[in-house]
């Protein structure tokens, strides 16, 4: 593993550099970045700089210290969910979403939704039930086509939504391989499924969650105009679209069908779980 | 008094099956019209008030009369708060 690099993370026409020294600085960059493409065209406009030394963490972007501490899921945290954000402000030349990615044998399905609507935990067990992972947190679906492509980084599954999937996913026995913090746990993938095959994938239908406690299980089919209105609330990058992002929503409204998904456990939706495939 | 309705420029329709969306180039603002919403935002011309929409969409929906009143006042209403119709 080297100990002083610099890498490039690229997604959606963006990009950021990270520069590491550090064997345990090394260590947390290619935990969150390994299946993530290290090169593209577009020119890194942020540079995120890890240090690790014997006792001690710190990270920075450009001037700014994130972080300066021990731990390193704390630092894996932050920096994940920072160059997140740094990577989707820049990103152009297609629709981002903020949403959850899965594929059932070859065909896509996003879930968008925004922070606590249970994508991350609902696409969490749908892994652990044979979907194939893409990823949990942002979908990017170039201009003019039907592909998802995805930022494939380890979950980031929040601590409320730990009793949810402990019967699926023992979160003890895999501690050693996570990165924990009293908010949540990263979990790479291949822990919830093996046999993972992160790719892009041929968009086949779009849901989206909202998780309710104690609510009945709606799933209803949307209007292209209802469909692409939701979409929306999560499109990231629409201030970097021509007119917004609308026409290319509209779009893709019109080609691909959209429901909208209400539940309060996931037993409802095992019962009725061919409508995801 | 101003009580004609009329729809603001530079705004852009996108029309799905009867259904239409309402949005700015250079803002974030977007406004969803189901396909009754649709029809009163295609009358906000500026030549109608809203009782003379009211007359034209009941004549030719006389079994939707009844709702007609209600949906023409919560459509502008709400067409009025996002700010894509003026009043002249």
């Amino acid at each position: 593993m080297d100990l002083s690099l610099r890498r490039e993370v690229h997604f959606a026409n963006s990009a950021i550099a990270v520069e590491v020294e550090g064997e345990r600085a090394a260590a947390i960059v290619k935990f969150l970045f390994r299946s993530i493409s290290a090169e593209g065209t577009a020119q890194p406009h942020v540079t995120y700089r890890v240090w690790s030394g014997a006792a001690e963490l710190v990270l920075r972007r450009a001037d700014v210290t994130l972080y300066r501490g021990s731990s390193e899921a704390e630092c894996a945290d932050i920096l994940l969910g920072d160059s997140t954000h740094a990577l989707a402000d820049r990103s152009s030349g297609g629709l981002l979403f903020h949403a959850a990615g899965l594929v059932w044998q070859g065909r896509g399905l996003l879930l968008p939704g925004r922070i606590a609507s249970g994508k991350t935990t609902l696409s969490a067990w749908l892994a652990l039930r044979g979907f194939d992972f893409l990823s949990d947190e942002l979908i990017f679906v170039p201009t003019g086509s039907t592909t998802m492509h995805a930022l494939t980084r380890p979950l980031n599954v929040k601590s409320p939504s730990r009793s949810a999937l402990r019967p699926y996913f023992d979160f003890d026995r895999h501690a050693a391989q996570l990165l924990s913090t009293p908010r949540g746990d990263l979990i790479p993938v291949e822990l919830l499924r093996p046999q993972n095959e992160l790719s892009a994938a041929a968009l086949h239908a779009i849901i989206l969650p909202q998780y309710a406690p104690d609510a009945a299980f709606k799933l209803e089919a949307l209007s292209p105009a209802r469909a692409a209105f939701a979409l929306v609330d999560t499109l990231v990058n629409a201030r970097n679209l021509p007119n917004h992002g609308m026409p290319e929503l509209a779009r893709l409204a019109r080609s691909i069908p959209v429901q909208q998904l209400v539940y309060s456990n996931f037993a409802q939706i095992a019962d009725r779980l061919e409508a995801f495939k | 008094m101003k009580d004609h309705p009329r729809r603001k420029p530079d705004y852009q329709l996108e029309e799905l099956d009867g259904e239409l969306l309402i949005y700015h180039p250079t803002e974030s603002n977007v406004v969803y019209c189901n396909q009754t919403a649709s029809l009163i935002w295609h009358l906000c011309d500026g030549t109608h008030t809203s009782a003379e929409i009211n007359a034209l969409l009941s004549e030719a929906y006389p079994d939707a009369a009844a709702s007609i009143p209600a949906d023409i006042e919560s459509t502008l209403h709400t067409l009025t708060q996002q700010q894509v119709i003026e009043w002249i």
